[in-house]
C-alpha cells in the first residue's frame, strides 16, 4: 500500500505534535515528584484523549501517528530524558497504537479508543528504568545530583504490583477521555466543520 | 533587509548542527558517572556561548531565576523535615536539567526557523518529517499565546476559576483546539501559496556551514565528557 503524504497532512501532523509533546513538557516539569511522576501516565491519558481523537478525525491517514510518535520520542524521549532506549520504547507504542487505529481504517471509535489507551502508556518509557534497573535508575539519579533519600523515595512506589495499577489506571483514564473526546467532537467540532 | 546573503559573517556564529550536536553531548555528558565539576563547567560555557550568540535578555532571566532557586536552596538548608523533603522534590528537575536548559536556551533562542531548516535539510531529513518539525517550531510559541489570550478572554466572562473545574477545563480546552486547527489551516494555506507542496529542496537565504568555532565548541564538550569519564580532577 502507498503512502503519501499532502502537505495539509504534514501540518496538522506537526501542529499536534507540537500540541502534544507541549502538554506532556509542562506534564513532567509539574508533576517531577517522587510519587506524582508516576500518577503522570494517568493524567495525561485524561487530558489528551480529545487531541488524539481530532488529530486521528482530521488526518485519517496511515503514518500519521507514527510521525508523532516519532517527533514525541526524539523531542522528550531521546533530547529531554537523553536515552536512546527510552526513546525506542516510546516509538514502539507509538507503531502499536498505529496498528490498532489502523485496524480501524482511523473511523471506528472503538479501535481509536484502542489506539488511545496505547498511546497513553508511551511514558513508561521513561518509567521503566525504575522498574527495571533499580540500581542503574539510583545510579543516574544520584550521579545527576539528587539526594539518595529521594531516588530511594522514587524506587519504594516502583513495585510490580503499582505498575499494574497504574497501567490499568491510565487505560481506564483512556477510555474515559475518549468517551469525553467523542462527545466533545460531535458537541463542538463536527458542527463547525473541523472534525 | 540589507544584508540578506552574507547573515553569517561573525565567526562565532555556531552551525545549527553544532548546536543540536552539542544538546546530544551535554546529555551524554549528564548521564555518564564521574566527577562533578565537568556538569558546572558545560552550563558556565552554554552561558558563554549563548552570551556570544547575543541572547543576553533570556540569558539574563535564567540568571536570576537560578539565583533565587539556589538562594531559596541555600535557605532551606536551615530548615529541617517536611520543608526540606517536599523542596528537595519540587527543585529536583530544575537542578537535574540546568545544563540541558542552557544549551536547549542556546538551540532556541540564537536558531531562526530558517536557518535549523536549512541544517535540516542539509542533513538529508526527509519531507515527511521536515514539515511537520518546522510546523511544530513554528507553534510552540503559538500555543502559549493562545492559551494566554482564551484564559484572559474565559476569566473576564467569569467562566475561569470558579464552579466545576470540568467546565472550566472544557471552556479552556475547546476553544484552544478550535482557533489552533484555524491557525493551522491558514498557515497551510499560507505556506502552499509559497510552494512548500512541492517537495522539492528549498533555497535557504544562509547557507550553514561548519567553522573553526564550531569544532571549538564541540572539542570542549568532548574535553568535558573525557575528563568527567576519567574522573579528573574529581
Amino acid at each position: 500500500m502507498k503512502i503519501e503524504f499532502k502537505t495539509k497532512d504534514l501540518t496538522t501532523i506537526g501542529l499536534f505534535s507540537a500540541i502534544y509533546i507541549v502538554a506532556y513538557v509542562i506534564l513532567s516539569a509539574i508533576l517531577f515528584t517522587p510519587f506524582l511522576f508516576f500518577i503522570m501516565m494517568p493524567v495525561g491519558a485524561l487530558l489528551m484523549g480529545p487531541v488524539y481523537m481530532l488529530f486521528i478525525a482530521r488526518t485519517q491517514k496511515l503514518g500519521a501517528i507514527t510521525i508523532m510518535g516519532f517527533l514525541a520520542a526524539a523531542l522528550i524521549g531521546f533530547l529531554v530524558y537523553g536515552n536512546i532506549f527510552i526513546a525506542l520504547v516510546n516509538f514502539g507504542i507509538a507503531l502499536v497504537a498505529e496498528l490498532f487505529a489502523y485496524l480501524g481504517q482511523y473511523k471506528s471509535f472503538k479501535w481509536n479508543t484502542a489506539s488511545y489507551s496505547v498511546m497513553s502508556l508511551w511514558l513508561i518509557g521513561q518509567q521503566a528504568p525504575f522498574w527495571l534497573t533499580k540500581e542503574w535508575a539510583r545510579d543516574l539519579m544520584v550521579n545527576a545530583g539528587a539526594s539518595i533519600e529521594l531516588a530511594n523515595e522514587f524506587l519504594a512506589i516502583a513495585t510490580p504490583v503499582n505498575l499494574l495499577i497504574i497501567i490499568v489506571l491510565t487505560i481506564i483514564c483512556a477510555i474515559i477521555s475518549a468517551f469525553v473526546a467523542n462527545r466533545m467532537l460531535k458537541k463542538h467540532f463536527v458542527r463547525a466543520g473541523i472534525a | 533587509m540589507t544584508n540578506l546573503v552574507n547573515k553569517n559573517e561573525s565567526p562565532f556564529e555556531l552551525d545549527p548542527r553544532t548546536k543540536l550536536l552539542l544538546l546530544l553531548l551535554v546529555n551524554l555528558l549528564l548521564y555518564s558517572y564521574g566527577s562533578q565539576w565537568p556538569i558546572y563547567g558545560a552550563v558556565v560555557f552554554a552561558a558563554v556561548l549563548v552570551f556570544i550568540a547575543g541572547a543576553i535578555r533570556p540569558l539574563f532571566a535564567m540568571a536570576i531565576m537560578y539565583a533565587i532557586l539556589f538562594l531559596l536552596d541555600y535557605l532551606v538548608g536551615f530548615t529541617s523535615g517536611a520543608i526540606v523533603q517536599v523542596w528537595n522534590g519540587l527543585s529536583l528537575q530544575f537542578f537535574i536539567f540546568l545544563p540541558f536548559f542552557m544549551y536547549s536556551l542556546l538551540f532556541f533562542a540564537t536558531t531562526s526557523i530558517g536557518d535549523a531548516a536549512a541544517a535540516f535539510q542539509k542533513m538529508r531529513m526527509p519531507h515527511f518529517l521536515l514539515i511537520p518539525l518546522l510546523v511544530m517550531f513554528r507553534f510552540f510559541p503559538t500555543i502559549r499565546q493562545e492559551f494566554r489570550a482564551i484564559t484572559n478572554a474565559m476569566r473576564l466572562r467569569g467562566a475561569v476559576g470558579q464552579g466545576n473545574p470540568f467546565r472550566t477545563i472544557e471552556y479552556i480546552y475547546v476553544p484552544l483546539l478550535f482557533s489552533l486547527v484555524k491557525t493551522g489551516e491558514e498557515l497551510t494555506l499560507a505556506s502552499l501559496t509559497r510552494g512548500l507542496g512541492l517537495h522539492k529542496d528549498r533555497t535557504y537565504v544562509n547557507d550553514p556551514k561548519m567553522g573553526w568555532f564550531d569544532f571549538v565548541a564541540l572539542g570542549v564538550m568532548v574535553a568535558l565528557i573525557v575528563m568527567r569519564r576519567l574522573g579528573v580532577f574529581a
